[in-house]
């Protein structure tokens, strides 16, 4: 098969990219948890 | 402990079991945080094999003209991308159509013409297997629907993980892309964010996927080689039967999330029924055909993990959890309503929870579908459940409220009132999908009434707001399991395209 280095270079570029959008998943999963202890403590404070 | 004590304790494990899917779908998006670090891409590289693409048309003319050329814009190598629609025997301006396109994409576009066609999509398929396996030119094949537009990039990107060896198949992220789009289609935009973009994810982190995306399956040649160069036509559910051949005889399945494709999907209930009423059946059947599979782990696969079963049949018997869940809190009412009042409230802050975690981390992870679907996002449960979770998590200022508004308006609630007005809700956690199928059933009638896709028509069905997307679904699940236990026709049943979809940002 053949690829340009370019091509190549593009790729594995868009890889990397790929990989790092999922880590920032780990932030958008505690900020939700986050959202969700929010509620715990309004309906904790609410109850009371 | 007494018998009626030992009942009640039965009947709250009941009304608690309506929980286990929405706790279980959550575990789901906690596993999300995961797939930063278990994931495909360390073994992922620059890879363009020569890709086959093989499309199954039946009367698709609206909507081939758009994917064809889209294909033909994909950043991949020209002579690396070879395209064979497999026209159905289309009666429509599909052949037509297709002489075009193959004279001004020469040697990239080969229409293949069934003669006798009505069988479905697996036999259109199969018919396209043939010809493309005859020689070796084909290193990698995607299979996809006629009304799915790729992103550029999407191809490459997919195509990246078959450089392991290990991997028999891809999938994409599919994302609702009708232009303009109804109501419907904007809970089906936010209903894929949860079931690809999170719960694919999951299945990656899981190394188990359920189903390869029927609008976005790329395999090696070597996967369908291993499956004999044949897609199953024995049942409904051809897409997810591939998957799991694929992931028992040892490959690996990998859900790309990057690469996205966009589907035009149906805009109005009736025609959703009838898709998901054929997926549901299809998953019903995949149920029983892999009865030896489920909670028998293996060294091949990952099929047979506890945690796999947990989240295939706690979407599978959803329905039955709720009808259960409500039958244990009616019963519980008249044995003892304190004790009722305290599980259907753990029931609905456990619920309350799972859907302010799921909702929330779904808008985070797709913005723009985020930005189109919010509200969908927010009553995809339906307004009353929403009402019945903010009620438990507050109930003071909420009862406060009731009260201050009966007051003023004078009416003034007996007990007899009251006990029916708990009883309502109680019954809620089932009924919602008899509301839901009514609501179908009223946008049919009155579709069939004034033309189906009148304004009224659609008005009818914006009733699912109220009484929620979910519930929608689970009704066609319900439908399905009886579908299946009398013993219904399979009938492949297209579900119209009108060719109104494209590319988002």
């Amino acid at each position: 098969m053949s690829m340009s280095d370019d091509e190549f270079a593009m790729i594995t570029r868009e890889i990397e990219a790929s990989r790092a959008n999922e880590r920032r998943l780990v932030g958008k999963v505690l900020l939700a948890l986050a959202v969700v202890a929010v509620v715990i403590i309004v309906r904790w404070r609410w109850a009371a | 402990m007494g018998a009626a004590s030992m009942v009640e304790w039965v009947l709250v494990v009941f009304v608690l079991l309506g929980a286990v899917p929405f706790v279980v779908g959550a575990s789901q998006y906690l596993a999300v945080a995961l797939h930063g670090h278990r994931n495909h891409y360390d073994k992922a590289a620059p890879f363009l094999p020569r890709t086959a693409i093989l499309v199954p048309a039946w009367n698709e003319a609206l909507v081939l003209e758009t994917s064809i050329d889209q294909l033909m814009r994909l950043e991949y190598p020209r002579d690396r991308l070879r395209i064979y629609v497999v026209d159905d025997a289309s009666t429509d301006n599909t052949p037509a159509l297709l002489a075009a396109k193959s004279a001004q994409y020469p040697g990239s576009v080969f229409h293949l013409r069934r003669e006798i066609g009505g069988q479905g999509k697996s036999h259109t398929l199969n018919h396209g297997l043939d010809v493309i396996l005859a020689d070796d030119w084909m290193e990698a094949l995607l299979i996809m629907d006629a009304d799915v537009v790729y992103e550029p990039d999407s191809l490459r990107k997919m195509t990246s993980h078959l450089a392991d060896p290990a991997v028999g198949a891809v999938t994409a992220y599919i994302k609702e892309g009708s232009r303009p789009g109804t109501y419907l289609n904007r809970f089906i935009g936010f209903e894929y964010v949860t079931a690809q973009a999170i719960a694919r994810r999951a299945q990656n982190v899981l190394g188990a996927m359920a189903c390869l995306a029927g609008g976005a399956q790329l395999h090696s040649r070597a996967n369908l080689e291993a499956l004999g160069g044949r897609i199953d036509t024995s049942s409904l559910a051809e897409d997810t039967i591939t998957t799991f051949d694929t992931e028992l005889s040892g490959r690996i399945v990998v859900f790309e999330p990057n690469a996205v494709v966009w589907a035009e999907e149906p805009g109005q209930i009736e025609g959703l029924w009838k898709q998901r009423v054929r997926w549901a059946r299809g998953n019903v059947q995949v149920t029983r055909r892999y009865k030896h599979v489920w909670c028998r782990p293996s060294k091949t696969h990952s099929l047979g993990s506890i945690s796999f079963a947990l989240l295939w049949f706690t979407t599978l018997l959803l329905p039955l959890f709720m009808v259960l869940s409500s039958a244990g809190l009616v019963i519980l009412y008249f044995m003892d309503s304190d004790v009722a009042r305290s599980a259907f409230r753990g029931l609905w802050i456990s619920n309350a929870l799972c859907w302010v975690f799921t909702t929330t981390l779904a808008l985070l992870v797709d913005p723009s579908t985020a930005r189109r679907s919010w509200r969908e996002a927010l009553m995809f449960p339906g307004l009353i459940s929403v009402a019945i979770m903010i009620y438990t998590c507050i109930p003071r200022p909420i009862g406060w409220t009731v009260d201050e508004l009966t007051d003023a308006a004078g009416v003034h609630l007996t007990t007899g009132q009251h006990s029916g007005i708990a009883l309502f809700f109680y019954c809620w956690v089932s009924m919602c999908m008899v509301a839901a199928y009514l609501v179908y059933r009223l946008e049919r009638a009155v579709g069939a009434r004034s033309g189906v896709h009148t304004r009224r028509a659609r008005w009818s069905g914006q009733l699912i707001y109220i009484v929620g997307f979910g519930p929608l679904l689970c009704a066609i699940t319900f439908t399905a399991y009886i579908k299946e236990l009398r013993g219904a026709a399979q009938v492949w049943e297209k579900t119209e395209k009108t060719g109104q979809v494209g590319l988002r940002t």
